[in-house]
């Protein structure tokens, strides 16, 4: 994957499909790995990218704005992508049962000391506004785009979201 | 409280093991798809949009022009919206009142003071009207507007139609709850009293893209919910606060449906 740097000149220069493949080659590892923690599997998450490029593509003209903001609107068409796939039926049909845990919530899990598995109970907004506020180092106002929220709403949401995983959580421990 | 790490770091390595990045072949799946897409990226949706707004001047200005000449003509040769005084709902016989026709610009929801005096009287049983299929010949007409709100004396409920109005029934039933068509299932809307409302040859998606639910929560109409739009024949139902007396017309420019609610 030949790597494009935010923001440099050659992002300018390309029109059409070319910028905007290169503006997606950089984004795509971190959407693939938003798409794996919000769906847990593999061949779902390259789904949910690839149908997410495709709307993406759709709708670039409509974009304003550098790489940040790219990466932003890009992330937050993945999420509601897996948001999507989570409702669809065959997604409680078919997933539900291979997730065997005689805990259930991710208060339980977190308690238990197994936060992989009590981030893959939290709802998607959760996910997301965590893994992008924790893993992705956003700022509040580019999580919120993802979210589709105000920046007030993501910071709350990402703090009840972290409370969560961890209920004696400081208040005053940096977000 | 124990000294733990910061949940900063806790979850950075927790994310990073149970995600995946991208495998290559994705890259390349999505290069492929996207070029092999004749849609275009930048600047081009922005033609695409000034085609459609042209297109769509043209045909609004159309369809004004039209409506001037053509509507007011056509549409009262229907049976027209007047109320069988009967109990039973039975087909308006054409030699009855005439419908009152009102002829307004578009967008004025109520007719004028002076067209009051042409509107049906208030009864409280099934009320039918408009224009036969037979009539009609093409297809389902299509609903594009649909509210509802108070005006004096009366919670207005108004369906307006790209066509001339189609044939419909009004029914008057002791409960809010509503059969939603075609599910079967039961439907409770606000409300201690309902009025059945049932479109002949019409048809609500692709044209009307508003509320299906409304809720004015006005004195006596307090919801409205679209409770079918299936094959040809589109129902809503009015929860009303109180059994009412009510009266239904067709009124023209636009081409509409109006149920008056007795305050």
């Amino acid at each position: 994957m030949v790597p494009v740097m935010a923001g440099s000149p050659t992002e300018r220069v390309l029109t059409g499909p070319a910028a905007f493949t290169a503006q997606l080659e950089v984004v795509l590892d971190p959407a693939h790995r938003l798409a794996t923690v919000m769906l847990g599997d593999r061949t779902a998450a390259e789904d949910a990218v690839q149908e997410a490029a495709l709307k993406a593509w759709r709708k670039y003209g409509q974009l304003k704005g550098g790489a940040e903001s790219f990466r932003a609107w890009f992330l937050s068409i993945v999420a509601n992508e897996c948001r999507m796939a989570r409702r669809g039926r065959w997604w409680q049909v078919v997933r539900m049962p291979e997730l065997p845990t005689p805990l259930d919530s991710p208060e339980e899990l977190a308690a238990a000391g197994d936060l992989r598995a009590a981030i893959s109970k939290l709802g998607p907004a959760d996910q997301a506004a965590l893994f992008c506020h924790f893993y992705l180092d956003m700022p509040m106002d580019q999580v919120a785009r993802v979210l589709r929220v105000s920046p007030a709403a993501a910071r709350s949401r990402v703090y009840r979201a972290a409370q969560k995983l961890r209920p004696d959580l400081d208040p005053s421990e940096d977000l | 409280m124990i000294q733990r790490r910061p949940l900063r770091d806790e979850l950075r390595d927790a994310f990073d093991s149970m995600s995946e990045p991208a495998h290559p072949a994705l890259a390349s799946r999505i290069h492929e798809e996207i070029w092999s897409r004749p849609t275009p990226g930048v600047g081009m949706p922005r033609l695409a949009a000034v085609i459609a707004t042209l297109v769509a001047v043209v045909v609004v200005a159309g369809l004004v022009l039209i409506g001037r000449h053509a509507l007011p003509q056509t549409v009262p040769a229907g049976h027209g919206g007047l109320p069988s005084g009967a109990a039973t709902a039975q087909p308006s016989p054409p030699a009855g009142s005439p419908a009152p026709a009102v002829a307004g610009s578009p967008g004025a929801a109520s007719p004028t003071s002076s067209a009051a005096a042409n509107l049906p009287g208030f009864t409280c049983a099934a009320q039918s009207g408009g224009a036969s299929a037979a009539s009609g010949g093409t297809g389902p007409v299509a609903i594009t507007t649909v509210r509802a709100a108070a005006q004096s004396g009366v919670d207005r409920f108004v369906i307006e139609f790209g066509g001339p109005v189609p044939q419909y029934d009004v029914r008057p039933q002791a409960s809010a709850r509503f059969v939603q068509d075609p599910s079967g299932q039961s439907v409770g809307l606000d409300g201690s009293a309902g009025l059945s409302v049932t479109v002949h040859n019409a048809q609500s998606h692709g044209s009307y893209s508003g509320s299906t639910d409304l809720r004015p929560a006005l004195k006596e109409l307090r919801e409205a919910r679209q409770v079918g739009d299936f094959e040809g024949v589109v129902s809503w139902g009015l929860g009303l606060t109180r059994a009412n007396c009510f009266r239904s017309y067709v009124l023209t420019g636009p081409s509409r449906l109006v149920i008056d609610v007795r305050q």
